[in-house]
């Protein structure tokens, strides 16, 4: 539909491109230009495929269906998509620390700081229970005071998460109810990721700063390259390393946290 | 022309033809909150057919039109509503046999799909996901010999 002409100001990029066009490799441009044009009501969270009465959209012009089957109206359906996005970004962050913590506690590698890694376990577990009672210490008095006034100081998984996920049932919230849930679930998420990097520095101690090379670059001719993509645990990004170190084969990252000491002990 | 074995009824063509062609803002995200509401000149009839003008040759149409708001453009035969002079009585609404002529009184016109006669393309075949709606020359069936 649109011919978008420069794709990327990445130069390097930019010279595999036509490379890749002549072997047909389909790219994420190729892709980005065949969903073209994309669906106005998704775009504008209109649209919702929540229960069996089918899927509903709100059309903004047309005056019969400006509404689902179960009644909600188009700020409803709008807001209800955020908070989707917000849930589900927010399971992410829980997912991760879980793991890490598990393995920590599974006693898979040896901490550098024994008693600061064990407190910040507990707090795991206390955030996850009923929000924890270290955020209460270590944020600013006026933050937590205006979190708690609007509603949206985070408490657990059970009272933030599943409550907010029922909010996307019919007929049950308004707009600014599912808005304060969408900020609360959020708020959890981020919560443990503060928590991560406390225990990512207590388990592997403090990072300096270092010199890293990025881009297409990074890979080596004549030798295996592995790439690990996506939030893995840096435990066992650790193991990888130090397997692939042995057997000669060059690992790099991407969209990952980057693979530099304190987790290796060479880059 | 539309393909009724592609068309999906997911109501694309509507909402960028009222967005492109009806609304002042041209944008999706303004266009929702526009007062007059912005009107489509195409129709999703059931779940697998986009209607909307078919350019009539002996259009009903025109000869309904008291003041001769309706008419054809000589160069390329599409019939299209003179929007100034329309005095909104709505004889054209009741006179077209596929009942697609809106009458809007937000708008004070009656509003009518034009085929996109100032922009390049017809909105609603360019956005269609399916390829069902695309322009063609209309074949006339009118020269076989009885």
């Amino acid at each position: 539909m649109e011919f978008i002409q420069k794709k990327t100001i990445d130069q390097a990029v930019e010279y595999f491109l036509p490379k890749a066009a002549e072997s047909e490799i389909s790219l994420v441009w190729d892709r980005y230009e065949g969903q073209l044009p994309e669906c106005g009501f998704c775009e504008t969270g209109l649209s919702c495929r929540d229960c069996l009465q089918g899927p509903c959209i709100s059309h903004p012009f047309r005056d019969s269906n400006k509404m689902g089957v179960c009644g909600k109206d188009k700020d409803v359906l709008a807001s209800q998509s955020l908070l989707r996005l917000a849930l589900k970004g927010t399971m992410t962050c829980l997912d991760r620390i879980s793991e890490f913590a598990e393995e920590v506690e599974s006693k898979q590698i040896r901490p550098r700081n024994k008693a600061k890694t064990d407190q910040v376990l507990k707090e795991i577990q206390g955030l996850f229970k009923d929000g924890g009672s270290l955020m209460m210490k270590e944020f600013p008095k006026p933050l937590i005071q205006g979190w708690k006034e609007n509603g949206i100081l985070p408490e657990g998984v059970a009272r933030d998460l599943f409550k907010s996920s029922q909010t996307l049932e019919g007929g049950i919230a308004g707009v600014e109810e599912i808005l304060l849930r969408a900020f609360k679930s959020a708020l959890l998420g981020g919560t443990s990721q503060w928590l991560y990097g406390k225990l990512k520095r207590s388990v592997f101690g403090d990072q300096d700063p270092t010199k890293i090379e990025v881009n297409l670059g990074v890979l080596k001719s004549k030798t295996p390259n592995l790439l690990i993509c996506g939030p893995l645990s840096p435990i066992l990004k650790k193991k990888i390393l130090d397997v692939a170190e042995k057997m000669g084969v060059q690992v790099t990252g991407a969209c990952t946290s980057p693979l530099i000491p304190p987790f290796t002990s060479r880059y | 022309m539309v393909d009724k074995t592609k068309c999906t009824g997911c109501h694309q063509c509507e909402l960028w033809c009222a967005t492109e062609i009806s609304s002042v803002s041209k944008e999706l995200y303004q266009a929702i909150h526009e007062n007059p509401q912005p009107v489509p000149r195409v129709y999703v009839e059931g779940k697998d057919f986009a209607l909307q003008c078919r350019h009539c040759e002996g259009a009903p149409c025109i000869e309904a039109c008291p003041n001769g708001t309706m008419r054809r453009d000589p160069e390329t035969g599409l019939v299209f509503v003179n929007e100034p002079t329309c005095i909104a009585c709505w004889m054209c609404v009741m006179a077209c046999p596929f009942g697609i002529i809106n009458p809007s009184p937000s708008m004070r016109v009656a509003v009518k799909c034009d085929r996109c006669r100032n922009m390049g393309y017809p909105i609603c075949a360019e956005v269609c996901p399916t390829q069902a709606l695309r322009l063609e020359e209309r074949k006339d069936y009118r020269t076989k010999a009885f």
